[in-house]
């Protein structure tokens, strides 16, 4: 088991801002390579979204991995609306987490590989963290993943 | 071919610059991919391969700090 280190970041809300409200937007990122026919991509910094069941990986990058194909399917948010929608595919996609110290074990993670590119790439449960101790403490801006 | 490799601890400061400037950057790039060092963007669009196609032509990095740039309140 190795611990991995995320990283908790923010930015300021501007549309808040112009309502006098100073708001700032959190977000929990990791950092993942993913495995493509002869090698691994570029490192890809992640969302971590404890909300999301499964990952969602954007068009042209799973496009250049080594995917297994499982069915069609479709990825929706919170608009109740046909229209709000996004093809995709479920499939399996190998990755490691890395930190700036530590490289963890190959992972092997049922993901949503959407049919579009400007999607942002999502970390959800399966097959990650569902495997994992996902500890946040926020105050102390820390946060890791032990896989 | 990218070998495994951890993060490179360098990159930091971008991603520091970029999260300082989130907003701007999201009126200025909303919901696209961004390549960045040196405190500049050197490159944006939806398709992330085409942008680090672009950046990777402009500076001699093995790997260029990137992020999707979020305009507004995306909840997943």
């Amino acid at each position: 088991m190795v611990r991995i280190n995320l990283e908790i970041r923010e930015y300021v809300d501007l549309e808040a801002l112009e309502h006098n409200l100073n708001l700032r937007c959190t977000r929990i990122f990791g950092i993942v390579r993913f495995q493509k026919e002869n090698g691994w991509t570029e490192y890809q910094k992640a969302i971590v979204d404890t909300g999301s069941p499964y990952s969602v990986i954007p068009s042209d990058l799973w496009n250049e991995c080594d995917v297994k194909k499982l069915y069609p399917t479709t990825i929706r948010g919170i608009i109740p609306k046909n229209s709000a929608s996004v093809k995709a595919i479920m499939g399996r996609i190998k990755c490691i987490f890395i930190d700036e110290e530590r490289i963890s074990q190959i992972f092997e993670i049922n993901a949503l590989f959407s049919s579009v590119p400007n999607v942002p790439l999502i970390l959800g449960f399966s097959n990650i963290l569902d495997q994992s101790k996902f500890v946040i403490d926020i105050p102390s801006k820390y946060c890791c993943i032990e896989l | 071919m990218t070998q495994l490799k951890p993060f490179p601890v360098e990159h930091n400061k971008e991603y520091n610059w970029v999260f300082a400037e989130y907003s701007k950057l999201a009126n200025k790039y909303p919901n696209r991919w961004i390549a960045f060092a040196n405190k500049k963007v050197l490159s944006s669009g939806k398709e992330l391969s085409e942008v680090m196609k672009k950046a990777h032509e402009l500076i001699d990095w093995d790997e260029i700090p990137h992020l999707f740039i979020e305009k507004g309140i995306h909840i997943y």
